[in-house]
């Protein structure tokens, strides 16, 4: 009965839900009763004007900022009250919108370092090296694929500290791969970033979620770029979520035009 | 004492002004035994002595470090290492006094240069008008000259109050000059009392730190109401309990600010600041200010 | 004249070195590669050292039958205690080995309580100077409080080296014992600098936040350190103390056991194992020098050559800070496997692709 139920709603499943959460600094309600449901393999895109409060809201989820009220559950369990480091085990990764790259690590060791199970890791066995041999071997070996996709794979003994912006959100994106997680939340990919690179982000974003199964939320301002990429979109403004659906469908409907696209955008999609 | 040792703490946590102190109590002991100086009038020198270390303090160990852009790690054991330093110059200075003037430079006293006045000791009536001097001069500086506005502004926020136009430079060698004078002026006071010896601040250490840990290390007015705080709380815990248990408990004194900050540690993981109870704050400090005098 | 260093010379040079190398190897592991900045190290030497003056001697004493107060008598038991291990090596041997293990131990767990308040969620600037203040606190207490080692009297340290022949025999087995400390807390300090430990110990140096974001939990992994570091240290402190055959309580104090430390490990290069041992060599030859030469020196000097080694140590700190804040031989990635390893994977991956 439940697997019949489980082959029925593949593809369909929700991963990633949060019920009525709320989070306020004093006065301000910067997340208010917001309810979403990501579905498992999406891509999809939050967005919002300045100071909506999508940051706060994957802040929440992820467990960095304590709730003042409502419900996260990720693949099926009820991670409400758990911390930064757990929800990561349970693999829910997030990077974050000024990308956290370890500067005195060289590329291919940040890479390394977003796999949390190493035996070479303990005070006990990192001393002698057979014992943690292969398997460090094994995870070089998967952070080399994770560098191609992200394109990074010439720079592998780079510092961190000497990378360029853009190199170090694909960076935070590869550490995000790479710590096995099955969903990726990430704060603005493209931000700050040249036209041409964001597509190829993008792209290599969209390509990683297909081959690897992911699910894939990304925190967006520039629609133009973004809208293409993705196939599910949440708008929101002061705290709430005000519209969701199809991308285009989203970004037509009058409660978004209002409140974030505004006349600018209007005049160009006429 | 050590109130105003705290007190006049920067935002740069400098570890030094125990020190600053010691070298206030040589320069008195200098003045009155080679000048031949009084008590007080020497109070003069080590106001301007005090400062003019603090100064050089600014010129050749922060500022570098500054520019350089160090950590406050880094910040911090570059004024550890200029306590030793100076800890160390004084001793020198001790042992040369002992040689050239063959003077009794260590474990001394200054009580007999001290007057009374109606039955009160000298020093009783003048540090505690001196520290109320000192406490309105620097609350009228901070609050109602431009210059002090000015001050704080850059100890809470440098590169905004750049910004401002406001001449920072300036008000920085200003800022240390009163570092350096005021432990140097409370330093004056203490071989009045207690015996002295240049490692008497390795004593007052562990009572600064605790101040800045209780005060949260980030305005003036934090540290100088958490150094009240953990000074009355030494003093007056230390010379009840030998009272009653004993004077062998003097030994111990320094283990009560260390009590005080690891309460403090355990209860406010970040000072007394993330009760975020200005007022009380406030009222406290206007308390304190009076039981200092009182005192 | 000018003197010139002899054999003895250099006897105490190596072996104050070598005391060193395992403080300051330790002590990087901490502040180098965890970025922990305890100013506080002088009380693991301690702890290590102090024990030494508390415990062999009372131990000795039970097995041997003495019954007399042992602290009033101290002189005339340990020199009896003395005699009976110059008979005996085996015994001396276990004492030595029994009592550097009990000084780790006694260091690790003092290390772990002075860092409890990292539970507690303490900045790593304020355990700073919560370590320096229970450093200093300690030293007092031990200073002050008779009943451990006789305060400022201090107590003689029973010698597990004495039933070797007097003379340069006795330094070599001081020697020979510190250097199978100083290669076991070597091998340990730079083949975790090597190993994915390492990697983590510098990557939550460089980013607290980040690294708990990545699954880790950062706090214990502190703890971890200054349990290891302090325990590593306790045993140098106990080895001067064996060396020296006496402890006071003015010894282990702040300025050569936490802050000349630091200023050997500045100078070397944070994080850098080779840098660390050429800062403490650096240091313990020129330390060493000045003392050699401080009946000379106290000719010229009007003031006693003893405070020079403040005067020193703070004028090097701060200009190191100021200067030269990376060392002679700055931090560099360490890889944990070869670096054929590495690219003969990568042309796997890139095969495979
Ligand atoms: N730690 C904090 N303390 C107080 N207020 C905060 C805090 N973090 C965020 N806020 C406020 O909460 C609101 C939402 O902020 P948030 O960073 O989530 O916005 P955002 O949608 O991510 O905006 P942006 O597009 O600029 O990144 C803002 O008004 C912000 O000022
Ligand atoms: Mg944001």
């Amino acid at each position: 009965m439940e697997k019949h139920q489980d082959l029925k709603n593949r593809g369909n499943n929700v991963i990633l839900k949060t019920k009525n959460l709320t989070k306020k600094f004093g006065e301000l309600i910067a997340v208010n009763n917001v309810s979403v449901e990501v579905k498992e393999g999406s891509f999809s895109v939050l967005f919002g004007p300045n100071g909506a409060g999508k940051t706060t809201w994957i802040n929440v989820v992820t467990g960095y900022l304590k709730k003042d009220g409502g419900e996260v559950w990720f693949d099926g369990k009820d991670i409400t009250n758990l911390s930064a480091a757990e929800t990561y085990r349970l693999g829910l990764a997030r990077s974050f919108q000024i990308p956290r790259i370890f500067p005195s690590l060289t590329v291919l060791e940040n890479i390394l370092i977003a796999r949390s199970e190493n035996p070479g890791e303990s005070f006990l066995r990192a001393p002698i090296k057979p014992l943690w041999k292969e398997a460090e071997e094994k995870i070089v070996r998967e952070a080399f694929s994770v560098l191609k996709m992200i394109g990074l794979e010439d720079k592998w003994d780079m510092l961190g500290g000497e990378l360029s912006g853009g190199d170090a959100k694909l960076l935070d994106v590869g550490k995000a791969i790479m710590s096995g997680a099955k969903m990726l939340l990430i704060d603005e990919p493209i931000a700050g970033v040249n036209p041409s690179l964001a597509h190829t982000i993008l792209d290599r974003l969209r390509k990683i979620k297909e081959e690897y199964g992911f699910t894939i939320l990304i925190v967006e301002h520039r629609l133009d770029i973004a809208l293409e990429y993705v196939d599910y979109a949440y708008a929101m403004a002061n705290g709430r979520i005000i519209a969701e659906g199809k991308p285009y469908d989203v970004i037509q409907t009058p409660e978004v035009v209002e409140s974030y696209l505004g006349e600018k955008y209007r005049y160009r999609l006429g | 004492m050590s109130a105003t040792l705290a007190l006049a703490k920067t935002n740069v946590p400098n570890f030094a002004v125990a020190t600053f102190g010691t070298i206030g109590i040589y320069i008195t002991f200098s003045c009155i035994k080679l000048l031949g100086i009084g008590l007080y009038p020497s109070l003069l020198f080590c106001f301007v002595g005090g400062g003019l270390v603090g100064v050089l303090t600014y010129i050749f160990v922060i500022r570098p470090l500054r520019r350089r852009g160090a950590t406050s790690e880094e910040i911090m054991i570059a004024t550890l290492a200029l306590d030793i330093f100076l800890i160390a110059m004084l001793n020198i200075y001790a042992d040369y006094l002992t040689r050239k003037y063959k003077i009794m430079a260590r474990d001394f006293t200054l009580s007999a240069y001290d007057f009374s006045i109606f039955g009160l000791d000298g020093v009783f009536v003048v540090s505690t008008s001196v520290f109320l001097a000192v406490l309105v001069v620097l609350h009228l500086i901070f609050t109602k000259t431009n210059l002090g506005i000015a001050m704080k502004a850059i100890g809470e926020n440098p590169s905004l109050a750049e910004c401002d136009g406001v001449n920072t430079e300036f008000l920085y060698i200003i800022t240390w000059f009163i570092v350096g004078a005021l432990p140097a002026l409370a330093g004056a006071f203490f071989p009045v009392y207690w015996m002295s010896n240049p490692t008497t601040s390795m004593f007052v250490v562990v009572t600064v730190f605790s101040g800045c840990v209780l005060g949260g290390f980030t305005t003036i007015y934090d540290a100088a109401v958490g150094g009240y705080i953990v000074a009355i709380a030494q003093t007056a815990l230390v010379s009840y309990l030998s009272n009653v248990v004993g004077t062998w408990i003097l030994s111990y004194g320094f283990l009560i600010p260390l009590l005080i900050m690891i309460v403090t540690i355990f209860v406010f993981p970040e000072g007394l600041r993330s009760l975020s109870l200005d007022r009380l704050l406030r009222s406290s400090r206007y308390i304190l200010t009076r039981l200092e005098g009182f005192r | 004249m000018i003197s010139v260093p002899g054999v003895e010379f250099f006897t105490v040079l190596v072996t104050y070195i070598i005391i060193f190398l395992i403080i300051t190897l330790s002590y990087n592991l901490a502040y180098g590669y965890t970025g922990i900045p305890d100013f506080g190290r002088a009380m693991a030497a301690g702890a290590g050292g102090f024990l030494c003056g508390y415990l062999p001697g009372r131990l000795m004493a039970r097995v041997l039958g003495i019954q007399e107060d042992y602290l009033e008598n101290v002189i005339l038991i340990v020199d009896r205690i003395n005699r009976e291990l110059e008979k005996n090596p085996a015994l001396s041997i276990g004492l030595l080995v029994l009592t550097l293990l009990l000084a780790a131990l006694a260091a690790g767990a003092l290390g772990l309580l002075a860092s409890l308040p990292i539970f507690r969620g303490i900045r790593l600037f304020y355990l700073g100077v919560t370590l320096l203040s229970i450093q200093i606190s300690f030293n007092t207490i031990v200073y002050h409080w008779e009943p451990i080692i006789r305060g400022e009297h201090g107590v003689p340290v029973p010698d597990p080296f004495g039933w070797l022949p007097p003379g340069p025999m006795r330094s070599i087995g001081v020697i020979a014992t510190s250097a199978i400390v100083l290669v076991i807390v070597g091998y340990y300090c730079i083949s975790v600098g090597r190993s994915p430990l390492g990697r983590l110990l510098k990557a939550v140096r460089d980013d607290e936040r980040s690294a708990e974001a990545l699954g880790r939990d950062v706090r214990k992994l502190y703890v971890k350190v200054m349990v290891i570091s302090y325990a590593f240290s306790g045993v140098a402190g106990a080895l001067f103390a064996f060396y020296q055959g006496y402890v006071i309580g003015l010894h282990f104090e702040r300025v050569t056991w936490t802050f000349w430390p630091i200023a050997m490990v500045i100078l070397g290069g944070l994080a850098s194992n080779k840098g660390t041992v050429i800062g403490t060599i650096v240091f313990i030859t020129l330390k060493r020098l000045i003392l050699f030469y401080k009946a000379d020196l106290e000719a010229f000097l009007p003031f006693s050559p003893v405070w020079l080694d403040g005067v020193l140590l703070g004028i090097i700190l701060i200009l190191l800070l100021i200067y030269n804040p990376r060392g002679l031989l700055p931090e560099k990635p360490e890889i944990t496997i070869s670096r054929e390893d590495i690219e003969r994977i990568r042309e796997d991956v890139s095969k495979v692709l």
